[in-house]
């Protein structure tokens, strides 16, 4: 490890001195201070709404600060849009991917900046610039395979490959293992270390203070727009940085009593989905009861994406049953079961939980808008779908200046709050809770924790899906191990261990 | 709110992009005349003779007028298709809608003997059936085959010119032994279907600012038709349950599918009102001012309504300005062949440049405004 005092003798690689932003009612950043050195990974954290992410648009280019500098290898720059920041070699990854879906890897790293010969496009040569890139970091992607069609570990790989194609040295990473397996967190931070001994810089922002102890070298804690504590790695810990977040001491853990079961919400038999011959789900059963969590755990991509959308109706099942409260909802679309009492936290809260540009009020009755309160004689009630807002921004802890700014001007946490607080705020009886945490500080991790317990204590049924081991290991009375479309082995909470149920999910056992 | 964040209230420019997008438009039409002026140059015409021939030919008592009763169908069109664009559809085919809807619209007055308080609304309803039947086949297409409705509207467009045709030269022909095509029509409406006037009504109203709407201006029930469009579209999606769930189908259909919407039943609705609007474009023309239809009805006006709807940015209510500023530029045209030597051949050639420039500047100055807004304000 570098001695910290060495390192502040060198020029730095990005100097943001007295970064102030405001937006309409928020001062997202105040008088912000920042530095990162060549060959260093700098951790940004700090709650939901703290202007992490706004301070990042600044610094490439997105937004303009209403005050301040910023150094660029100790020179004063202006940077007025993403592609001075690229010239300038910073890049940025956003929490929420920019990458065209329909194009291939070779197209979306090439876009923008295309290399060009004689007037045409010289693919060959992008190609072999882009392979080198590959195995110098150990990094590899098939160019060639379209986009959507790859796992998101992936195309977040594809999005530092496109940093480094323009020559970024330095990387800003805007919640970059939010979206990401156990996996391929571990493989990013391989990437992130070679590309450190490269001597190139980091702004790695995350939630997870585990995986900050594990990668940062210094980390900056921002509360509220302001700069609370700056600390080389040898000062911190979890309990110190919680603290300085929040301005209070964080518990982690949460009091999960068991309650009483009651009888079967949700009930899958032989379900078997089958896409272009693929079996997606193989003949999976399991039942949730009121009362009760259940946590579904499993390496992405052995069907925890079919599972959702059979519950929650967007796809029928091939073959077998799916009973909700005690009803066969097998070609039931999402609005029945809906108004069977179906609440559903979604995986990816902007490409389905929100009406992004819409305000609040609006995304308030997002999949409850059928609901006797909003409509009489199917006009709108305007007043309470506000007050409904309301209601879920108080509960939940939003932090918006008001109920009409469209969705995308909250930050991406609040964002994930806002959807978390109107699913339970309508009481279903089932829940199903995606990825319920995704993007959330720990403040916010523990209060949704709570809410879930609260709703199961409440005889509620909830079904749990995270690629977060401890969550599930946290929350659920029960768990299923999700195994190539199908529940391998089910565990009591007081069975289950990490290490066996590793196994189970990597299939190295089966029953 | 109870945060510690809110504590000043920043300088916001939102005014600044506001009075930018507000302004977008006018600056377009600024724009419009300078390239009609520019292109009349170069004809060799004096642009300011051309300007000054504009001016007074449009705004006269009887150019106003005319501006005003034009745009009637071209607001009826502008609505058409923004209704369709709320639900993120691009109705091309509104073109061939409307002509249908005529037809219909024209054939139900003439061979039906009805006392007027029915045949009336008859004539309406049979217009808005033809829309609708006109955009039946790409509705279906576009719902269950996924087929792209700009494509299949497209080739509807191009069937709905035959087919009128053939329906005309046939079983519907006015005037038997009529060959040539600029000769055919239906056979004229009977009375009790012909729209009656609104002049004494519209005229008591604009006396009191002391303007009264010639008697050559068609002022008729289709004045009303468009009000209620206008009021109702306006209604539907901002006031109504189905106009969110329009609204929501045309940003996000993933988003839209997890709310519990049902698409395509949403996208067929939408398409449907779509054609129905659609099919009143041309009712002005046929019951009110020719009481026939016939293949030579004004055509275009479907295409200049996405040009409408796009200035309004599909709002029901921006339709009605727009709808009377491309009227107003389509009288432009007639000035500069009544009161120049531009030749007719370029006329509208003149007046499709004007129609191009305010609805590129109208978008680049918009857009402008967003990036400006996104970074300053986010
Ligand atoms: N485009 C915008 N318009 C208005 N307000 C905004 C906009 N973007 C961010 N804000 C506000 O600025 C503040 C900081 O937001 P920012 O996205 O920077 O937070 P963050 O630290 O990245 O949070 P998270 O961890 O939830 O992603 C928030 O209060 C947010 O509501
Ligand atoms: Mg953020």
């Amino acid at each position: 490890m570098r001695r910290v005092d060495t390192i502040k003798e060198r020029i730095p690689l990005i100097e943001l001195r007295g970064i102030t932003k405001s937006f309409p009612g928020v001062v997202a950043n105040d008088d912000i201070h920042l530095t990162l050195y060549e060959g260093e990974i700098h951790a940004l954290v700090g709650e939901n709404g703290a202007g992490k992410t706004t301070l990042m648009k600044i610094l490439y280019g997105e937004y303009r600060a209403d005050k301040g500098e910023i150094l660029v290898r100790g020179k004063p720059v202006r940077i007025t849009n993403p592609s001075v920041a690229v010239a300038l070699g910073i890049g940025m990854v956003h929490q929420h991917f920019m990458l065209v879906p329909g194009l291939t890897v070779l197209e979306n790293i090439i876009l923008g900046s295309e290399p060009v010969k004689n007037v045409v496009l010289d693919l060959s040569l992008a190609r072999r610039k882009i392979e080198d890139i590959m195995n110098a970091n150990a990094m590899p992607v098939d160019l060639d395979a379209y986009v959507e069609d790859l796992p998101v570990g992936l195309q977040q790989r594809v999005e530092i490959l496109k940093l480094l194609y323009r020559g970024a040295e330095t990387l800003v990473l805007d919640e970059p293992t939010a979206v990401l397996t156990p996996q391929e967190t571990s493989e990013l931070f391989k990437t992130l270390k070679a590309l450190k001994a490269q001597g190139r810089g980091i702004i790695f922002i995350s939630h997870k203070l585990n995986e900050v102890l594990e990668i940062a070298d210094r980390i900056t804690v921002i509360r509220r727009g302001r700069v609370v504590g700056e600390m080389p790695l040898e000062e911190a810990s979890k309990e110190k940085i919680a603290e300085m977040m929040v301005g209070k001491p964080v518990v982690l853990e949460v009091e999960n009593p068991r309650v009483e079961v009651g009888e079967e919400c949700l009930v899958l038999k032989d379900v078997v989905y089958e896409e272009y011959g693929v079996k997606k789900l193989d003949g999976i059963s399991f039942s949730v009861h009121a009362g009760e969590i259940y946590g579904v755990a499993g390496v992405e991509g052995n069907g925890q994406e079919e599972l959702l959308k059979i519950i929650s109706g967007e796809i029928y099942p091939s073959a077998g049953e799916i009973h909700i409260t005690n009803e066969v909802v097998n070609r039931i679309p999402p609005l029945g079961r809906r108004k069977l009492g179906v609440g559903h936290i979604p995986a990816d809260r902007q490409a389905q939980g929100l009406f992004i540009d819409m305000p609040l009020y609006i995304n308030a009755i997002v999949g409850w808008h059928w609901r006797q309160e909003f409509q009489k004689r199917g006009i709108l009630d305007y007043k309470a779908m506000r007050s409904t807002a309301s209601t879920i921004i108080k509960n939940f802890d939003v932090r918006t200046p008001s109920v009409e700014v469209p969705a995308s001007a909250l930050s991406g946490g609040n964002q994930q709050k806002f959807v978390v607080g109107r699913e339970i705020s309508f009481d279903p009886t089932l829940l199903l809770a995606a990825y319920p945490t995704r993007g959330v500080d720990v403040g916010a991790t523990e209060f949704i924790y709570k809410q879930l317990i609260d709703e199961k204590i409440r005889g509620k049924a909830v079904l749990l899906i995270s690629a977060d081991l401890e969550e599930i290991l946290a929350l659920s009375d029960r768990i299923g191990v999700l195994y190539r479309g199908k529940i391998i082995k089910e565990f009591s909470r007081e069975e289950a261990t990490p290490e066996i149920i590793g196994l189970y999910m990597l299939g190295v056992k089966e029953e | 709110m109870t945060q510690e964040q809110v504590k000043t209230q920043p300088k916001s420019m939102e005014w600044k992009y506001r009075l930018i997008e507000s302004l977008a438009p006018v600056l377009g039409f600024l724009f419009a005349m300078v390239i009609m002026m520019i292109t009349v140059q170069f004809i060799g015409e004096s642009p300011i003779k051309a300007l000054s021939a504009i001016l007074t030919f449009s705004f006269s008592q009887s150019g106003i007028a005319y501006i005003v009763s034009q745009s009637i169908p071209l607001i009826i069109a502008g609505e058409a298709n923004a209704i369709a664009f709320q639900a993120g559809v691009f109705n091309i085919g509104v073109e061939g809608q409307y002509l249908f809807g005529a037809l219909c619209a024209g054939v139900a007055g003439a061979y039906l003997n009805l006392p007027t308080y029915i045949h009336i609304p008859v004539v309406i309803l049979a217009g808005m059936l033809g829309g609708m039947i006109w955009i039946l086949i790409p509705a279906l297409l576009k719902v269950y085959k996924g087929v792209h409705e700009v494509i299949s509207t497209i080739m509807m467009n191009q069937i709905a010119s035959a087919v009128i045709l053939y329906l005309v030269d046939g079983p519907f022909n006015g005037v038997r032994g009529a060959k040539q095509s600029f000769n055919l029509r239906t056979p004229y409406m009977k009375p009790t279907a012909v729209f009656p006037s609104l002049h004494n009504i519209v005229n008591s109203i604009t006396g009191l600012f002391g303007f009264k709407f010639p008697h050559y201006v068609a002022v008729d029930l289709s004045w009303l038709i468009a009000l209620i469009v206008v009021v109702l579209l306006w209604f539907l999606l901002f006031k109504t349950s189905l106009g969110l769930r329009i609204r929501w189908v045309g940003q996000n259909i993933s988003a839209s599918v997890y709310a519990g919407v049902d698409v395509k039943k949403t996208l067929l609705v939408t398409m449907f009102i779509s054609g129905a609007i659609a099919g009143l474009v041309g009712l002005q023309e046929v019951a009110y001012i020719s009481k026939f239809f016939t293949p030579n009805i004004t055509r275009g006006l479907g295409f200049t309504g996405l040009a409408v709807a796009l200035l309004a940015r599909n709002n029901p209510l921006g339709v009605i300005l727009s709808g009377l500023l491309f009227s107003f530029l389509s009288r432009a045209g007639y000035g500069l062949q009544m009161y120049t030597k531009v030749p007719n051949s370029l006329i509208g050639i003149i007046s499709g440049l004007m129609i191009l420039s305010v609805v590129v500047i109208d978008q680049i100055l918009r857009r402008y405004a967003r990036t400006l807004r996104r970074r300053e304000v986010g």
